[in-house]
């Protein structure tokens, strides 16, 4: 789990352009919108095409994100409890 | 009649303002990222934009250095050749047949004039914005559009030649139009400056 939590932070890091921002920094149960990470809608976008591309899990409904996205813990057991590859 | 008091050249190894030149430690999108460090620091949004915001960003950081321009008093107006063309072939990427994940982030810049809203949004400005595409930066078409397109309680404009075909590719001349100053703002003006 701790290696899924490390790559999980390096990929989101990657596509979001997180680029002052370093795995370390970010903590895994504070939320990754609003006062967490601070990050926007567009974001939210890109997290759902994440979890396709590299983990296989593809949300029918995009409302889903809120819940999955509250935190590095809530998003890696989503992913390590759905994913197909 | 609007003049020039202020301008700024940014090329992937150098940046010029007022006529004080300063070379590139670092060339194309890494000389815009030192920029940044160096003259802005404070506006994580900048990591998140493609190549042409980021160096239209830049160029009106450095023109305006501090400058308040929020209302709806100074307008917005730039210009470029090849549109959003080095962020249209970073998505065109991410829709390939074989590894097709559209990119919403990369979707969002496939469009040239949200530079100007990308400035207007730093600067809390409410002013006229617009983008037009020249063949070539010429400074009679660009003097007639501006004059033209500046409203008339507007008294200041930031505008300028914003082109960038792909990452180490670019070319930004940026200018800031008002009143308190004698160079007039005429092709031949812009012309001499877009081509230091």
């Amino acid at each position: 789990m701790e290696e899924l939590i490390l790559n999980l932070k390096k990929e989101i890091i990657e596509v979001l352009n997180l680029e002052d921002i370093t795995p370390e920094d970010i903590q895994n149960d504070v939320p990754l919108f609003g006062e967490g990470l601070g990050l926007d809608s567009i974001d939210a976008l890109e997290l759902i095409v994440l979890m396709e591309k590299n983990y296989g899990i593809k949300l029918k409904d995009p409302a889903q994100g809120k819940e999955i996205f509250k935190s590095i813990n809530v998003m890696a057991e989503y992913i390590k409890n759905n994913r197909t590859k | 009649m609007m003049n020039i008091e202020r301008w700024v050249t940014l090329t992937p190894d150098r940046v010029n303002i007022n006529g004080t030149e300063q070379m590139a430690e670092c060339e194309g999108k890494e000389f815009l990222t030192q920029l940044y460090r160096t003259y802005v620091k404070d506006y994580p949004k900048f990591f998140k934009m493609d190549i042409l915001c980021r160096l239209g960003f830049i160029a009106s950081e450095l023109l305006l250095d501090g400058k308040d321009i929020s209302g709806d008093k100074c307008s917005i107006i730039l210009f470029n050749r090849s549109g959003s063309l080095a962020n249209d072939k970073a998505y065109r990427k991410t829709i390939e047949k074989e590894n097709y994940f559209p990119s919403p982030a990369i979707f969002v810049y496939t469009l040239p004039n949200i530079v100007t809203g990308e400035i207007a949004i730093r600067n809390k400005s409410y002013a006229e914005t617009s983008f037009y595409l020249l063949d070539r930066p010429d400074g009679k078409a660009i003097e007639q559009i501006v004059t033209s397109s500046i409203p008339p309680h507007a008294g200041e404009a930031v505008c300028g030649w914003v082109e960038c075909s792909d990452e180490d590719k670019f070319k930004a001349t940026m200018f800031l139009l008002g009143q308190e100053s004698s160079t007039p703002f005429n092709a031949e003006n812009i012309n001499k400056i877009i081509n230091i």
